[in-house]
């Protein structure tokens, strides 16, 4: 049953008053509070001069961005969400791209983003008692040029992009209320449940946690960011029966031995998306949560939220198991899922570039988009989403993931272009080249940046993050700066990334790394 | 096991840090999260080093997270631990 997206919040009116919708930390608020504060955001909203673009809402996650995002719904406007944690020039580069008819911020996040907040769009406060909405910034009845994003668009995500700028992802409505479809009757949630709300709402996976959450009339439960890297105390205390989170929170409670059989009880569902899952890691959490289920979701923004999903047997088979990690499984129903491969040149035919295409995928970026063609159009009209990830289909027609076609990579669930680290790097330090790469291995884990500079001094490694910083948000630095001498060259005399990897991985100590017949 | 000071802990974990870290002079109290270049996966490989360091399981399954995020915090709670697991 597909709604619009007005009715949704008539949805929100038929739940229990009293029962909670979102808890964060001491802080409860019922279903009736969170329907009055979003009667009285749109009530300000529409009796004001703003413009009809898009709302941006700037706070941490909680009942006032809830309320926002809600009452953004019910005026059939989009919504775009900033993080207190990325720096003033990306904010104002993101709302330079949407043209917004106003923010929404809270009292909470309003001093931290004073800088990144100042200009021209009218900014809506919401106190932190939630009880009061005041005007920081007023609006005027000026014409706002108007905002490209049009009253069809739900939600805008930035995500990184190859052109050393945020690339904005506009989700249709209709997207997002097919993906509720599927998502409310498979992963749903019941009155008297307790789900997870992990995500930071940059994140479109907080789109799932919001929204099936409060249509189910469940508490959504606000994970502190200081709990998200072991979440095993947040679990119990808290009492969660809804878990979802990208596999890195397991992995790390996997590495200190916490996943301990029969530590969550009160886990039923447990949903994991946006990296891949490793075996040892979904069994060692079916075994911590002996009562949940344990789904493996995949999905590319660009395709609302997650397309397939594999529910991860209490046995595992052999057919199952294809380089250790756990299937995506099967494209939702309605969606369309292709292998893109070429027989021709040798390829195999159940294995290549996985494209997409259904009422859940976009149908362009925002602006000019990326560099990359990243859609197909069929002779028939049908366009496809190009993934960039590399799948393989075994023989009971489970889709597995197995890498990427282009050099993307995957930080605790964020999609991050080393191209965009690289650009920001080269813009403050001209004379260095950089390559950027996750290393898995060694002394040396997570982004790493390796660095040739010409001429000049080789600028400090804490120059290098700082500069970083400045433009890109925090998953987005590298943690460690490596000065290489030369590069490693593959046969046709271009950067062989996969060797600047092994090289970062391998060697012990300060690195300065000459490779045998490389260049500079 | 050796009992150890507070202080010779702190020391201790001062070294573990600094040899994960790139930042000079850290406060005891800051957030290794947010004012080092470790990451969430770093800090976690430096809670696996400080375990095997002093001979020592911390339980994450009740331990407050945040406890951990600090060199003070770190320092406080392994001496807690080495008191507790340790009968001179």
């Amino acid at each position: 049953m597909l709604v619009t997206r007005g009715a949704l919040i008539d949805l929100l009116a038929r739940h229990r008053p009293n029962d909670a919708a979102v808890e964060t930390g001491a802080q409860q608020t019922s279903y009736k509070q969170l329907l009055d504060l979003t009667r009285a955001i749109q009530e300000q909203i529409t009796r004001s001069p703003a413009g009809a673009g898009p709302i941006v809402i700037a706070d941490d996650p909680g009942a006032g961005t809830c309320a926002a995002i809600a009452a953004a719904q019910a005026l059939g406007r989009a919504y775009v969400p900033l993080s207190a944690s990325h720096p003033a020039t990306r904010i104002q580069q993101i709302l330079a791209a949407v043209e917004p008819a106003l923010i929404v911020q809270s009292d909470r996040t309003a001093i931290r983003m004073a800088d990144a907040l100042s200009g021209r769009y009218p900014l809506l406060t919401i106190s932190r008692q939630l009880d009061n909405l005041s005007w920081a910034r007023s609006p005027e009845p000026v014409v706002n040029s108007p905002s490209p994003i049009g009253s069809d668009i739900a939600y805008v995500m930035f995500t990184s992009g190859t052109t050393g700028r945020p690339k904005g992802v506009p989700v249709r409505a209709g997207s997002l209320m097919a993906y509720l479809d599927v998502a409310t009757k498979r992963f749903g949630v019941r009155p008297g449940d307790r789900a997870s709300h992990f995500f930071d709402l940059t994140f479109d996976l907080s789109v799932h946690d919001i929204f099936v959450t409060l249509l189910g009339g469940g508490t959504l439960v606000v994970i502190p960011a200081e709990q998200r890297m072991l979440p095993a105390r947040f679990i119990r205390e808290k009492e969660i029966s809804h878990w979802f989170s990208v596999p890195s929170a397991a992995e790390s409670l996997h590495r200190v031995g916490a996943l301990r059989p029969g530590i969550f009880p009160r886990l039923r569902q447990t949903l994991f998306c946006g990296e891949p899952l490793r075996w040892p890691v979904a069994e060692a959490w079916q075994a911590a949560a002996p009562n949940s289920s344990v789904i493996n979701l995949y999905g590319p923004t660009e395709a609302t939220i997650a397309i397939s999903y594999y529910v991860v047997p209490k046995r595992r088979s052999k057919s199952d198991d294809i380089y250790g990690i756990v299937p995506i499984g099967q494209v939702f129903e309605g969606q369309h899922g292709r292998i893109f491969s070429r027989p021709e040149a040798g390829e195999q035919p159940n294995r290549g570039e996985l494209q997409l295409s259904g009422s859940q995928v976009i149908s362009g970026y925002l602006g000019s988009g990326d560099g990359r063609d990243a859609f197909a159009s069929d002779p028939d009209g049908v366009a496809w989403y190009r993934t960039g990830d590399a799948v393989e289909q075994d023989g009971d027609g489970l889709l597995h993931f197995v890498g990427r076609i282009d050099h993307q990579l995957k930080i605790s669930g964020y999609r991050v272009e080393p191209a965009e680290i690289e650009d920001a790097i080269h813009r403050a330090f001209p004379a260095c080249r950089s390559v950027v790469v996750r290393c898995d291995r060694g002394e040396r884990r997570g982004l790493v940046a390796a660095i040739v500079c010409e001429e000049g001094d080789w600028p400090a490694a804490s120059a290098v993050r700082e500069a970083c910083a400045s433009s890109l948000p925090p998953y987005m630095i590298p943690a460690h700066v490596v000065e290489l001498v030369s590069w490693p060259v593959n046969a046709n005399g271009k950067i062989d990334r996969a060797a600047v990897r092994r090289q970062l991985e391998e060697h012990i100590g300060p690195v300065v790394v000459a490779q045998p017949g490389a260049k500079s | 096991m050796k009992k150890q000071s507070e202080h010779e802990i702190r020391g201790a974990i001062r070294r573990l840090v600094a040899e994960r870290a790139d930042e000079v002079s850290l406060d005891d109290s800051a957030s290794l999260l947010e004012r080092t270049n470790l990451d969430s996966l770093g800090v976690v490989e430096l809670l696996v080093a400080i375990e095997e360091e002093f001979s020592v399981s911390i339980d994450f399954v009740t331990v407050d997270p945040e406890s951990l995020l600090s060199i003070s915090g770190l320092t406080h709670h392994l001496s807690l631990l080495m008191d507790g697991s340790n009968v001179d």
